[in-house]
């Protein structure tokens, strides 16, 4: 009988860790329905017609997250910068994608609508507008604290059109676990299958994250790199800390009444041991402030260009690199827009604190109000602050941005260029988009051969006569 | 009936004889032209200094001139000439002897040489007096002589295509100051600095430049500009030009769209915001009728070289008086014009810092919203030196080293060669990168 006891133990311990270890079989049976394919329409616009887009056809991983038909995606499938945060700059060729549909395991589609992004843990969420009356199966993912590098885990995903989008499914180890700037893993030498958003599964069966677009976080990766930084094709996983909060929340995409990130207000780069031994910054790295901009936080809390900043609410910024400035602007765009941070500065050899109060970022321009004039060929937009931050123009710049032009079109022929600000219609001074449309509306009706048009190229100005006989 | 076959023979004969005579009068026209250009041809080698990442590398290049003065002056082209660390000159006789670069314009791709003529051992040195192109006409014979693509002296013929072809500002292809003889004479790589002549055996043009992958395009320097650019070289090394910091458009548009055929002029497009016109009480949309009581006019592209040119011509810190138009008004205003702000130098190597840099240009000021004028730009970085190590690239532009203002490469030649001198181990740079402000410090490894 006391022999008996460690057997029995042993054998619990076993029995606990076949239930808890399926075998890969079971485990793809059960995570195959979470999976789904993704398909909906790039637009870009073309260069000939204002307001015309090619639709390219795009398929994409999701992964159905509630029961009710939401699915996760990478966040890829919106390339467009939102906000001024992300640093992507301004792109001018692209639509919002459309005509999403989700096919399921069963090989049944839905029809789908794009609910919203966040460019911070890389994902996008989708919406089946007309899912079965049946609660569907959905992934919940599991914190990733126990996971460790040499551990099995299971990649879920789908095979391209030339495979007919079958799945593919990859027992791998943790090759890797990243920790700064924030969590990730590495699989060595392995690719996406079809995109980014696979599924990732623990040695139990239980999701913990999806797979990432190659090369989406490997900041500073550059032509110019040392040979320490060569980097394979390591696949990146982003753990389920990264979005699972959003799952609850999904973010929204809300033109009207936009809500930014948290904003700070500066233009910046790194404290590297050079700047600092210089300036006699005893800190083990931090961000120095290039340029603040006119009516942000950082102006209003009285911060100057040239100020170091080596703490965020009394925790060091080890920051040495410009390449690591991202884990800056993600600590400030982790804050609610309306948060108060306490920054400790170096100026001149002195350190002094500043409170902030942080604010959303202002609009960008790819979000702003647009009138399109196909009769002119142009569209505009209304003239918001990254334009005049970018270039470096008075907050009291009144105008409208050129969006786009069309080349054969009369505003095309004119000389009008993309990125210009029309300051002037028929030599009077426009105050704003409702004042340009209005403007330009009263001019056509009014005939003539020209409409004369003060642009602002960056600083410079000149005038662009436009046809409308 | 037979008495008319036979007029008509007869005709014909005359006729084909007097084509025939005319032929040969024509050759012997293109002979006698060649004989009295060709002695002072010149064959020129310059050897230039090119930095590649960093690394100074040497090219050979080859162009044409023409001795124009029986000094040895030589024209050539400015982009033939520039960054000649020595030129070599190979003269009609086959002597080879080396010449020295007297100044160079890059607004105009005009640069004079001057043959070593110790270094002649024959006892005379033959040159060409220089035409006039006032009197060109479209359609005209020419011909355009140099060594294109090796040392062989060539001659090739053509007409005048077109006497006033103006390039908008396009990449390197920048000449605000001049209009372009258009010729389908066959100008090739190496005939750049070679003259263009008439049948008369006049100098009318230098030959500048081909287009790439056209046929039958070629474009020479009207002569008349040469000569007034080559003098003012030899008088003073560089040509200074008055600036008033304005931007101009023809007056065509607006014209049309006053519905005003009267009116002349030029309309002003920008006025930059460090120039003298800045608080002059001149406006954007403003139209210059007169400079100094002379009336000028622009309603097309083409007429805006003549503008600029003759704004370039003013004298320097005296007032000058512009008569504008302003929605119907007529009105004076004063302004004192400045030297253009952007002087091209040969680039500088700071050697020990892996760097070199050159004097802003115009176009950077412009494009990287700088400021004002000062600073200077960094063309190249050696891969691992010290600069490299500070993270500096090509494009940033070096406004202060220590504090200090850097105004051109003179403050920074004077502020290398200082701090050098004193061996400082530690330069803080303040740059302007893509136009915005980014900070450096420069650190020499501590020597053993």
């Amino acid at each position: 009988m006391k022999a008996l006891k460690p057997v029995l133990f042993l054998g619990v311990i076993l029995l606990v860790h076949l239930l808890e270890a399926r075998n890969p079989e079971t485990i793809f049976d059960t995570a195959r329905p979470w999976v789904c394919r993704v398909t909906y329409y790039k637009n870009v616009a073309t260069q000939a017609k204002i307001g015309s887009y090619i639709k390219i056809k795009q398929n994409r991983i999701g992964v159905l997250v509630n029961p009710s038909g939401l699915v996760m995606v990478s966040s890829d499938v919106y390339p467009l910068s939102l906000d001024i945060m992300s640093g992507n700059g301004v792109s001018f060729f692209s639509g919002e994608p459309s005509d999403f549909k989700v096919t399921l395991w069963n090989g049944k589609e839905y029809p789908a609508r794009f609910v919203g992004k966040d460019d911070l843990a890389k994902v996008a969420f989708i919406q089946m507008t007309e899912p079965p009356d049946s609660p569907l199966p959905f992934a919940s993912f599991v914190s990733t604290d126990s996971v460790t590098v040499g551990q099995r885990i299971y990649l879920l995903e789908l095979l391209g059109e030339g495979y007919n989008f079958e799945p593919i499914f990859t027992p791998v180890r943790v090759n890797a676990v990243i920790r700064l700037p924030r969590k990730k893993f590495l699989i060595n030498d392995l690719r996406t299958a079809l995109s980014a958003g696979g599924l990732v599964l623990n040695a139990s069966g239980h999701p913990i994250g999806v797979t990432l677009e190659s090369g989406a976080e490997s900041a500073g990766f550059q032509s110019g790199m040392g040979f320490e930084d060569y980097r394979p094709d390591f696949l990146e996983i982003a753990p389920s800390e990264w979005f699972q909060a959003l799952i609850q929340h999904p973010p929204v995409l809300v033109k009207a009444g936009y809500q930014g990130k948290a904003w700070l207000g500066i233009r910046m780069q790194a404290l590297t041991p050079e700047l600092a031994s210089y300036w006699h910054v005893p800190a083990q790295g931090g961000v120095v402030v290039d340029q603040v901009f006119p009516d942000s936080p950082a102006e209003k809390a009285g911060l100057k260009g040239g100020d170091v900043i080596v703490a965020v609410n009394g925790r060091p910024i080890t920051i040495k690199r410009d390449e690591l400035l991202n884990r800056f602007r993600e600590l400030i765009a982790r804050q609610k827009p309306d948060n108060r941070i306490e920054l400790t500065l170096f100026r001149k050899g002195r350190q002094l604190v500043k409170t902030v109060r942080l604010r959303s970022a202002p609009r960008a321009i790819d979000l702003a109000d647009k009138y399109q004039l196909r009769q002119l060929g142009m569209e505009v937009r209304e003239l918001t602050r990254d334009i005049l931050y970018d270039y470096m123009l008075p907050l009291d710049t009144r105008g409208v941005y050129v969006y786009q032009v069309d080349r054969a079109s009369p505003a095309g022929l004119a000389g009008l260029e993309i990125g210009s600000i029309i300051t002037h219609l028929n030599g009077e001074p426009v105050k704003d988009l409702s004042d340009f449309r209005k403007k330009m509306e009263r001019a056509l009706q009014q005939g003539g051969k020209k409409i004369m048009l003060q642009v602002q190229q960056r600083r410079e100005t000149a005038f662009v006569f436009v046809d409308i006989k | 009936m037979k008495a008319v076959l036979l007029t008509g023979i007869i005709t014909m004969m005359v006729a084909v004889s007097f084509a025939q005579k005319s032929a040969l009068a024509l050759q012997e026209q293109i002979y006698r032209a060649r004989d009295r250009v060709m002695p002072a041809l010149v064959h020129v080698e310059p050897v230039k200094k090119v930095y590649t990442k960093g690394e100074k590398q040497h090219t050979l290049v080859t162009g044409s001139g023409i001795i124009f003065s029986p000094k040895g002056y030589v024209i050539t082209n400015h982009h033939v000439a520039e960054n000649a660390e020595k030129v070599w000159c190979t003269l009609s006789n086959k002597e080879r002897i080396t010449a020295s670069v007297v100044g160079s314009d890059p607004s105009t791709d005009i640069a004079v040489l001057k043959l070593n003529i110790d270094e002649l051992k024959a006892p005379e040195l033959p040159y060409v007096k220089l035409g006039n192109s006032d009197s060109l006409e479209v359609g005209q014979l020419v011909l355009a002589l140099g060594s294109p693509l090796g040392l062989s002296r060539s001659v090739s013929m053509g007409v005048i295509s077109s006497i006033d072809r103006y390039f908008p500002e396009s990449g390197s292809m920048m000449s605000p100051y001049n209009l372009w003889i258009q010729t389908d004479a066959a100008i090739n790589p190496g005939n750049s600095g070679g003259p263009l002549i008439n049948l008369q055996g006049e100098v009318v043009g230098i030959n500048a430049r081909a287009v790439f992958l056209a046929e039958n395009l070629g474009f020479a320097i009207p002569i008349n500009l040469v000569k007034d650019i080559a003098q003012k070289i030899i008088n003073g090394r560089f040509v200074e030009r008055a600036w008033l910091g304005l931007e101009f458009q023809p007056l065509k548009d607006l014209k049309e769209y006053l519905g005003d055929s009267s009116l002349r002029g030029v309309l002003v497009a920008h006025i930059d915001q460090n120039s003298p016109a800045r608080g002059s009480g001149l406006a954007v949309g403003d139209v210059i009728q007169k400079i100094n009581r002379i009336p000028i006019h622009a309603e097309y592209e083409e007429d805006l070289p003549q503008v600029r040119k003759i704004i370039a011509d003013l004298p320097v810190d005296q007032p000058v008086h512009l008569t504008i138009w302003r929605k119907g008004k007529t009105r004076t205003v004063q302004l004192t014009p400045i030297p253009e702000p952007f002087v091209e130098e040969p680039e500088f190597e700071a050697s020990r810092w892996g760097l070199v840099v050159k004097n802003i240009t115009w176009n950077l000021y412009r494009y990287h919203m700088l400021p004002d004028f000062n600073g200077v730009l960094v063309t190249s970085v050696k891969s691992g030196d010290l600069a490299d190590q500070a993270r500096l690239q090509s494009g940033d532009v070096i406004r202060k080293i220590n504090g200090q203002l850097i105004r051109n490469l003179t403050d920074f030649r004077k502020a290398y060669f200082e701090l050098e001198s004193h061996d400082s181990d530690m330069v803080f740079l303040e740059l302007r990168r893509n136009g915005h402000r980014y900070f450096t410090v420069i650190r020499k490894p501590l020597t053993p």
